[in-house]
């Protein structure tokens, strides 16, 4: 009796007003929203146990609880050499990588800003034209322009009497002094479009009043523009952290996969953990269960920071 | 006033012609043989022509030439010596040296594009736009959808749903590719099928959800209630009011998730063959198949870039403009 009745108040709920706008939203959000849970949350959900397991591959019968054994294998021989190479390869690029993001996005965009020009849209198409450049691609193009002995730029530097082989982007140095500088070019259209994109929105009583003060330009930048587009700055920051981590199809393209040492950071070091050794024959590195600890190990600090300057971000708006 | 105008369009002037300069490079490099990639060259070089004292073997190792291809049109059968060179062979199988060198010549000539081209790249280019295109479409379309339930997060439930697509953020790719090859396999039985990478593509996430869903926000009530009114359905809203205003949103979904989908090289690398390579994964394979053939890399990379640089110089005005105004957004 008592279901029954539960069952008709259910029915009775569906079929008033709240009840058949519930039906609508969910009608229109559910198919993403099956899917998205299908195919990105649970295999989330999928991988998240494992990392407290020996696991090897998928295809393992014989898996035990090992605890926090993962967290500890990437601080012991053998595999804490790598592990720690690969992270301080990675966090150098990142920081570096940051200061691109103002070298080439904020420059351009200051420049953007004050240019009156009838050419700003031709300079505009050209500066995001690498923007649409794969991350293979980027790998590649350095591979011919700072390669030693085929590479554009080396043969140009010689021709111009700089010397033989200026820069080798196979050796350490080589790698992380080019790496940032195709990635700030890949890079700078989006990043002055997020720059300018915030200083279009600064009221332009604001920027006139200070000329009218007998501001000087770099204190207009200092004083007005910067604090004006903080926004932006949160924005770019939490695409540049989670892209310099990230970073893996340029990795391949530099031949991180086959034998390029100085180019293994993290996400190639990951890649080789969970199924490297598939494709060069070679002992697994590792297992799939570290693999997992170690993405979540590094991910998970930098989603909490980029979470917290989102919210930070989007506090200041509404203030 | 004035001069400082003119001195900044003669530096951004200069950085443009220095952010062209590897697009340059690139079709030079293109078109130089391998064998001459030690020599600096400013325009394309000339092609030194077939020698016919050059040995088989030799071309076959610089150019990536199928040397059973070459046996098969030349009806040669069983094995040839690669020592030998092109003038001996004419003489020891009673071949015209014109046959040879009519066969060799293009081969040799346009090494690194006709390479290319044999190993698939109009398939993969067909594969990429029909991946990208759909992606493209059905995922704008679901996101609208999406953000036409969640805007304003009436309820409780909506909020927790957009939350749950900001989350996609943070789960780094790597670590659920295993598990999504699982699931796109066993469950779904989308082994090697395009289908699997187009579903990672229109599954949602941080950019549609949060892109529709604000603007959608902001259209009035009114027009809702004025359907209502009338005795319409919601899929009339939907369709007549809701879907012809989406333009500008759509565009800024459209121009930054293009260049993510069209790029996206690990979900093809994981869910297909080498055969079904979208562009992304054939570039990655043709460096490493032709590992010191400098042409063929070199003009696969460019013929790959040729078709997503004509599709943004077509749409550069909606770049443009969406870049912006995204950004402005947040």
């Amino acid at each position: 009796m008592a279901g029954s009745s539960t069952r008709g108040a259910k029915r009775s709920w569906l079929r008033s007003r709240a009840g058949r706008r519930f039906l609508v939203d969910l009608a229109y959000a559910g198919p993403q929203l099956f899917l998205y849970v299908l195919v990105q949350l649970l295999p989330f959900v999928i991988a998240l146990p494992i990392i407290f397991t020996d696991r090897l591959d998928f295809l393992d019968q014989d898996v035990a609880w090992v605890g926090l054994d993962n967290v500890r294998a990437m601080l012991q021989p053998p595999l804490v050499d790598r592990f720690g190479d690969a992270l301080q390869r990675t966090a150098l690029f990142a920081l570096v990588n940051y200061v691109m993001v103002y070298l080439f996005g904020f420059v351009l965009a200051l420049a953007m800003f004050e240019l009156t020009s009838r050419l700003k849209g031709l300079f505009f198409t050209i500066i995001y034209m690498p923007w649409m450049i794969s991350g293979v691609g980027i790998g590649l193009l350095m591979i011919m322009l700072f390669s030693s002995d085929t590479g554009s730029l080396n043969l140009l530097l010689k021709e111009l009497g700089f010397g033989r082989n200026v820069v080798d982007v196979k050796s350490e140095a080589g790698t992380l002094i080019t790496l940032p500088i195709m990635y700030g070019w890949k890079t700078a259209g989006f990043n002055m479009a997020v720059f300018l994109g915030g200083l279009l929105a600064i009221p332009t009583e604001t920027i006139e009043s200070a000329r009218m003060d007998g501001a000087r330009y770099l204190d207009r930048v200092i004083h007005i523009y910067i604090p004006q587009i903080v926004p932006s700055i949160i924005i770019v920051t939490i695409f540049s952290l989670i892209n310099s981590f990230g970073i893996f199809d340029e990795l391949v393209g530099l031949g991180g996969l086959s034998g390029n040492a100085n180019a293994e950071f993290l996400s190639v070091f990951v890649y080789q953990l969970g199924f490297g050794a598939g494709a060069t024959g070679g002992a697994k590195i590792g297992t799939l269960a570290q693999a997992i600890t170690v993405s979540l190990l590094v991910f998970l600090p930098l989603v909490l920071v980029a979470f917290g300057l989102n919210r930070l971000q989007k506090r200041l708006q509404y203030h | 006033m004035k001069r400082h105008q003119l001195v900044l369009v003669g530096l951004l002037g200069l950085y443009c012609l220095i952010t062209l300069a590897p697009f340059y490079a690139l079709v030079v490099r293109a078109f130089t043989p391998t064998v001459q990639s030690t020599e600096f060259h400013l325009w394309l070089p000339d092609r030194r022509p077939l020698s016919m004292n050059a040995r088989l073997g030799d071309l076959a190792t610089i150019y990536s030439i199928d040397a059973r291809a070459f046996r098969q049109e030349m009806g040669i059968k069983g094995y040839v010596n690669p020592q030998l060179t092109l003038a001996q062979l004419a003489e020891t199988y009673e071949l015209e040296p014109e046959r040879i060198r009519a066969w060799l010549e293009p081969r040799v000539q346009y090494n690194g594009v006709l390479s290319v081209m044999e190993a698939g790249f109009l398939r993969s280019l067909l594969a990429t736009i029909f991946v990208t295109g759909v992606s493209v479409g059905v995922g704008g379309l679901l996101g609208i959808m999406t953000g036409s339930a969640l805007a304003g997060f009436r309820r409780p439930w909506h909020l927790f749903t957009y939350n749950l697509y900001m989350l996609n953020m943070i789960i780094p790719p790597m670590m659920v590719i295993l598990p999504q090859y699982l699931i796109m396999t066993k469950v779904l039985g989308l082994d090697d099928n395009y289908l699997s990478v187009i579903l990672i593509h229109i599954k949602g996430g941080a950019l549609s959800t949060m892109v529709f869903t604000s603007y959608i926000a902001t259209i009035p009530k009114e027009l809702r209630e004025s359907v209502q009114m009338d005795g319409g359905r919601h899929y009339h809203y939907f369709f007549y009011v809701l879907l012809p205003l989406m333009g500008t949103p759509f565009a800024v979904f459209a121009s930054i998730a293009m260049p993510w989908m069209w790029n996206d090289l690990l979900h093809p690398l994981v869910f297909l063959s080498p055969a079904k390579y979208t562009l992304p994964a054939f570039v990655a394979a043709i460096g490493g198949t032709y590992t010191t053939n400098y042409e063929a890399i070199f003009s696969g990379l460019m013929l790959s870039l040729i078709p997503i640089l004509l599709i943004y110089l077509v749409f550069q005005k909606m770049f443009v403009r969406s870049a912006v105004a995204g950004a402005v957004k947040g």
